[in-house]
Formats: structure tokens, sequence, C-alpha cells
């Protein structure tokens, strides 16, 4: 017995190390945007732009309008990828009710030719409007740019990213409609560990 | 427990000698057992030296893991990506740098597992790196992003680079700046003196944030800020470098003030080797393998304005003597860029206590014929003795960076300008960079990454690093041949038939054969396929699913060609290759074909074949530019 309590000590003090590093699991943490985020934006984005004054306005007797969607500009602290960057706005066009647009509103949207070759290099081709919209020209540009401010101390990070939406004309570069959503991250612990 | 069981008595004397033999056995087995610790895997320096990129990015993509836990898991990432790009391949490092980079950006992974590092480093603690080679591999994913000019996120990327640090100051009692040994000893003094209840970790408490000092970060977020229209941002992160070193200021005003259209980012020599020192090898330092200077990188341009210019041999001859940006081993030696992952070790474990207590215990158990006391002592011992191993640091490090950075801003005219760089003093490091076109926007700026060579024996360069010749058909450059008999239609042959076309297979290479003869009954379909049967990887968005992968010229898969302006393109290109063998059936009856097209006897090339006429190729397109993800 006493044999068998000594083991079970010996064993204990070899073990309990790995009974604390079993113990103490992983938890990551990032103020990075997450692709969830960058859908969650062009959903925000789409529905804001349908139900805004702008769209209120047209009717389908409207001047018609082409809008030509450009990539995210970047100016956060995160790198994204070309196709992160054209999917943003991609989703964001899949998101609004083409037709209806287009019918009610006299206005369509699509992809710059820049981003329609990368989609389709990439298998994911836009395919709804262009043989319909071949011989109209484009009226409008919409961009967007992310931008963040992030504050670290010690104990971790906070991150505010700026996402801003606009909608301008082609001639004299005049918004026509301009909207922003705020994303806040937070991280816990140092950054170097 | 252990005075109880020395009182216990054994019964006979032959049972007391086999207790004595069974304690001596298992402790010499568990001091052998201390000993044994899974070494680094190091990418070969020797041919890092000689600039053979290709050969230790395969290397390493053999040992490539894909499981997360494992600590090699970063570290091999890091180093295949930062060899990558000395290879010129932007492309290949793609998906590498994503994965550094979403662990560089989680904070914390490694909170409170010091306990747990104590005892076993592989699978436990997850390998981050030194601040200062996190900040590298960011610096290197900024310029990635720049190699295929994406400007936004080269800002992103160097400001990330940009984080601020820990700076525990002087050692009050040497007045020298903290080094490992000083933090660990004030580490354990304030923790004896400090309350349970106060915060003693001097980890916590005993720094100040400061801003770091990374100045190719700050030049490198200079220029994207200039880019992206953002001139007074450019100004601050210009000043910030300035700064921190005055000798930068003219070259500063180069990229704050003036026309450029190239940024050339170079780099030299191998940063320092971690090593072990002190009491039971708890501490780290980085040795210096290349050696700190001042040498400043002399880089002679001679421009050509365009064809006409180069053909009449006139060409514009510029000089610059470039200061160093940045010294990687004075970097790595000043305590802010350190984690102090082995002080933290080194002060919590107690291996010499364990070990010593438990010899004791075992020793008088044996004594006093006790088998309690005998097993509780290697109990002790083996604690101890995993504890102390566990003591000794873990010297993993990014061994692929170099030794200094140089940044130039410059003007390409053409594909025929000649860049000659070279460290001054060191003739070994010559290079001598052709076929870099200026970006295809008139307004945009493009960035090249060259990493000079560092021969071991002599000052001799190789000769591929200063031929300055482009002896392959390629997709992103003019070819260069040196004069020699005249090939003719030779040139749009294939190199994996015997020529030395190594474009992509497409149409435009086809009708270049069919026009004059050759391959005339094989259709686009047929001849593609054969590239594929062969297994060569000839899409340029394929090339990121492939980070380890060697060119064709290389004895590789990779039908695609390295970035022009970089050391990779000049030893691909520099230099002739052994011919290729055809492994498949539909290439080897492609070559067939050819044959038996020929008028008269086969001739194998040896050799880069054209004549002076063909120096000027036209099917010759530009820079592959892709940044996409699978």
């Amino acid at each position: 017995m006493n044999r068998f309590r000594c083991t079970c000590v010996a064993l204990f003090a070899i073990c309990l190390p790995w009974t604390v590093a079993c113990a103490a699991s992983p938890e990551w943490r990032s103020t990075r945007l997450t692709p969830d985020d960058l859908l969650e934006i062009s959903d925000t984005f789409a529905a804001r732009l349908a139900e805004s004054d702008l769209m209120a306005q047209r009717s389908p007797d409207s001047e018609p309008w082409l809008v030509s969607i450009q990539k995210v500009t970047n100016l956060t602290r995160d790198v994204m990828t070309e196709s992160e960057r054209w999917l943003i706005m991609q989703h964001l066009r899949a998101s609004m009710p083409i037709d209806a647009l287009r019918r009610q509103r006299n206005i369509a949207f699509v992809l710059s030719a820049e981003g329609s070759a990368l989609l389709r290099r990439q298998g994911l081709e836009d395919e709804w409007e262009a043989p319909a919209l071949a011989d109209r020209r484009v009226t409008h540009t919409m961009t967007a740019t992310f931008r963040s401010v992030i504050r670290q101390t010690p104990q971790g990070a906070a991150e505010t990213y700026l996402c801003e939406f606009e909608l301008f004309r082609l001639g004299d570069r005049e918004p026509v409609w301009i909207d922003a959503v705020v994303i806040r991250r937070q991280a816990s612990g140092h950054i170097w560990d | 427990m252990i005075v109880r069981a020395c009182n216990s008595l054994g019964p006979a004397p032959i049972a007391d000698f086999r207790r004595r033999g069974v304690a001596l056995l298992a402790s010499v087995l568990l001091l052998l057992l201390g000993g044994c610790q899974t070494g680094m895997r190091h990418a070969p320096a020797d041919l890092m030296r000689q600039g053979e990129y290709g050969k230790v990015r395969a290397q390493l993509g053999r040992q490539l893991t894909e499981n997360r836990r494992d600590r090699s898991w970063m570290i091999d990432r890091m180093r295949l990506a930062v060899l990558a790009m000395a290879d010129g391949r932007p492309d290949q490092a793609q998906v590498l740098f994503e994965e550094v980079e979403e662990i560089l950006r989680t904070q914390g992974i490694n909170r409170d597992r010091t306990v747990a590092a104590m005892i076993t480093w592989e699978g436990v603690r997850f390998w981050k790196g030194e601040p200062f080679e996190q900040a590298l591999a960011l610096f290197y994913y900024a310029l990635q992003q720049g190699s295929l000019e994406q400007w936004d996120n080269v800002r992103a990327a160097s400001g990330s680079s940009l984080f601020r640090l820990r700076d525990f100051g002087y050692d009050p009692r040497s007045g020298r700046r903290h080094d490992a040994v000083s933090i660990a000893r004030h580490a354990v003094e304030l923790e004896q003196r400090t309350a349970p209840d106060e915060d003693g970790d001097f980890f916590n408490t005993g720094y100040a944030v400061v801003d770091s000092n990374f100045i190719p970060g700050y030049i490198l977020h200079g220029v994207a800020s200039r880019l992206l229209n953002r001139p007074e941002e450019a100004a601050d992160y210009f000043a910030a470098a300035a700064s921190l070193d005055s000798r930068l200021e003219p070259l500063l005003r180069e990229f704050r003030d003036t026309d450029y259209n190239t940024v050339l980012v170079v780099s030299y020599g191998l940063g320092p080797a971690k090593a072990r020192y002190g009491p039971d090898e708890a501490f780290t330092w980085f040795v210096p393998r290349t050696s700190s200077d001042d040498a400043p990188l002399v880089v002679r341009f001679t421009a050509a304005d365009d064809w006409a210019v180069a053909m009449d041999d006139s060409p514009r001859v510029q000089q610059a003597v470039v200061p160093r940006v940045m010294d990687i081993n004075r970097m790595a030696s000043d305590h802010k860029w350190n984690n102090w992952e082995d002080v933290r070790r080194a002060k919590s474990a107690l291996g010499n206590v364990m070990l010593t207590a438990g010899a004791a215990t075992t020793l008088i158990g044996a004594q006093h014929r006790s088998n309690e006391a005998v097993f509780i002592g290697l109990g002790l011992m083996a604690a101890g003795i995993i504890s102390r191993a566990g003591a000794q640091a873990d010297t993993r490090y990014a061994d692929v960076f170099p030794q200094r950075f140089y940044m130039i801003p410059l003007q390409v005219t053409g594909p025929l300008d000649t860049i000659e760089l070279q460290v001054d003093g060191q003739p070994g490091s010559r290079m001598v960079l052709r076929g870099l076109s200026p970006p295809e926007d008139e307004q945009g700026v493009q960035l090249r990454y060259v990493r000079l060579n560092q021969p071991i024996r002599g000052q001799v360069p190789p000769s591929w690093a200063v031929s300055g010749r482009i002896n392959y058909r390629n997709e992103v450059a003019p070819m260069i041949p040196e004069p020699g008999p005249a090939a003719g239609d030779d040139l749009a042959r294939p190199f994996v038939i015997g020529g030395v076309d190594v474009r992509p297979p497409g149409g435009t290479q086809l009708r270049e054969l069919h026009a004059s003869g050759r391959l005339s009954h094989t259709p686009l379909g047929t001849f593609q396929s054969a590239f594929y049967e062969e297994r060569l990887i000839v899409e340029p968005s394929d090339a990121p699913l492939h980070p380890a992968e060697p060119h064709v010229l290389e004895g590789g898969r990779m039908h695609t060609s390295p970035l022009a302006g970089t050391a990779g393109f000049a030893r691909l290109f520099g230099q002739v290759h052994a011919p290729y063998q055809p492994r498949s059936g539909a290439m080897r009856g492609l070559m067939s074909q050819w044959r038996a097209a020929e008028p008269h006897a086969p001739q194998e090339h040896a050799g880069p074949i054209a004549s002076r006429d063909d120096r000027l190729d036209p099917g010759s397109a530009r820079s592959p530019r892709t940044n996409s993800s699978p």
C-alpha cells in the first residue's frame, strides 16, 4: 500500500505540469475583420441603399443610371486580398434586388471590367447583367473605403473600423449617396505573445 | 513522508543489492533522458549564401507540417515565404503570408502558458517568434504585396510591422541597458520583495511602452502613403525614419519628393543565429552570422530610354551610394525586440532543486533498504530532470532573414536597363539585373525585392549573378541572348521538348510554331494537355497552392516565371540548365513530332541560342499580376 501511494506521488510529480498545460486551453483573439464581418457590411449597405432617399426619388421614368462598382480601397491595418475586396462588392450587388431596381428605379449595377475579369479567372462569372447592359454607358461609380484606428495597451488592443460607401456621378464626381458603418473589435493579450 | 520512508527496513542483503542496482540504473537513464530534446531543422546556410533559394525551398517544402499545434508550423511557413520572396515568387508566397499574418495578428496566444512551457516545449507553446522576427515577417508581407502593386496592403502590412515595444530601460547597477540576465535578476528580486496580493511580475510592470524603431517599416509605409495620395501621412513616416537615423535624410528626401517608378528593397547576409548561454543554458542571445558594418550599397544603373537608344549603344549611366537602413544584428540584440520567453522560463524552472532532493532521497532510501524512498526519490528526479530539460532555452528561430536592408528609388525605362548592385567592399555580393520593365500603369510604382549573395569561399559571385543575360524565352521579360549560331524558329520550341521557351503554353506560342511549320498538326488543346499530363503547373493562379515547387528549369514542375528584377529571375535565366527529360507519353509524343519534322538530324539545345535579330522579343508579355487566393 505504501509503495502504491509513493508511486502515485511520484507519478503526480511528473504529470502535474502536463495537467496545467492541458488546463490552459488556447483562446485566440484578433482585432482583424472576419469574413463574416465583411459579408455583414455588404448586407448592411445593400439594405441601406435600397431604402435610401436616393432610391425613393427615382422611378421607372428616371434617367437611366449604370453604376460601375469598384473594389474596396483598404486603409486599415488588415491585409485584404484582391479577391476579398472584390467579393465584398460582388456580395453587395448580390444582396440588392437587382431586377426590382432596374424595373422600378431604372438603375443597374455592374462590376468594373477589372473585377469581372478577376472573378471570371476564379470561376465566379458576373453572369447577370453583362449581355443586357453591353450597349449602355457607365454613368456612376460606386467605391468603398475601409479605414481603421487602433488603440493598444499593455493588456490588449481596440480597433475601430470605418467602412464608407460612396456613389458618385462620373462627369463631375459629385457624390449622390454616402453612407458609413462603424465596427469595433477588441482583443486581449500582448500582440507579441 | 520521506522521513517515515527512511525509517522502514528492507528484508535481505540480495534484495538490498538489487535495489541499489535498480536505483543507480534508473538514475543514469533519467539523466540521459534529460539530454534528449528535439532539434531544429535549419535551412542550409551555404545554399542561401549562394542564392540557391530554389533548392532550399524544395527542402523546406518537404518538411512543411500541416499540424497547427506543431511548433514548426509557423516557423516553416515564415521561412518558406521569405525564401519565395528572395526567389522572386510573391505568387507562391501568398497563402503562406496569409497564414503567418493570421497568427501574428492574434494576440495573447501564449498567455499564461509559461508554466506549461517549462516542462515541455514541443507542441505546448505556440511559436510566434521574437518581436523582431514578427516585425520582419510583416515587413516581408508588405514586400510581397508591393511586388503585386497592392499599395494599400503594403500600407497595412508595414503599419502592422510597427507595433509598439516594451523597453525595460537601464540596469541601475551597471548603468547599461538591461540584458536577459539583469532582467531575470530584477524579476526575481521584485517577486521576493512583493506581497502576495500585489503584482510582482516585473515583466508586466517594469517596462515602458515605446514606439518601434523599425526603420524599413516606416519608409515603406511612407512610400505607400505617398502613392495612396496621402502626402501628409507619408511625410510623418519619413520624418519618423529620419529621426531614428539622420544619415538617411537624403535618401528619404528622394523617396518623398522625386519621381520614381520602382522601389528596390535589397538585403544582404544572414541574420543572427539564436544560441543558448548561462546556467543550464537557460538564456538565449542572437549571435551574428554576417558581421555588422556600415558599408553602403553601390548602385550602378544603365538606363535604356527606349529600344532605339539601346540599339545605338548610348545608355545613360548613373551611380549612387545608398546607406544601410537596418541592421538586423543590432535589432536582435536590443532587448526591446525580445519576448523574454527564455527569461520567464529560467525564472520558473526549479530543476536543480528537485534534482538534488530526488538524488538524496534515492540514495538514502537505498542505504536504508527502503523501496518507498527509492520510488519517491526517482519520481522527484524524473520531475526535476524534465523540468531542467524544459529550462534549457528553445533556440528555434527564423534562420532565413538577412542581416541588413537597403532601399532605393529608381526610374526604370525598359527591360534593357541594367541594374548593378554590390555591397561596398564585398565583390561576391555583386548582382546584375536585366529584364525589368516599367509598371504597366505609367503613374504606377512597382516594388522588387533583391537578395544579394554572400559567397563563403572567396569573393567571387556566382556566374549567373553577374551574367546579365536572359537565356530562356519567358512571359515576363525579353530574351537577351549572347552572340551565337542563329536558331531561327527554335526560339519558340518549348524547353520541355528540347528548346529554350519556358512560357506557359498558349495560343501565341503555338501560332509561332505553326507559322514556322512546326507542330502544324497539333491543335491548342493537344498542345496544352501535354503540359497538364506532364503535371506541369502552367496557370499563374495555381502558384499559391504550390509554395515550394521549383521551376521546371531546376527540375521542378513550376512553368510560370518569377518576377524580373529579382535574384530568383537572375539565377533561373542567367545560366544554362540541363535539358529536360519528358516523363509522360503525351510530352514524349510532342517531342517525337518535333523531331520528325526536322529537316536534318535532331540537335538538342545545349545553351543559349539566338541571333542578335532575336534580342527584341515581341512575344514576351509583361509581369503577371495576381493577388488571388484560391
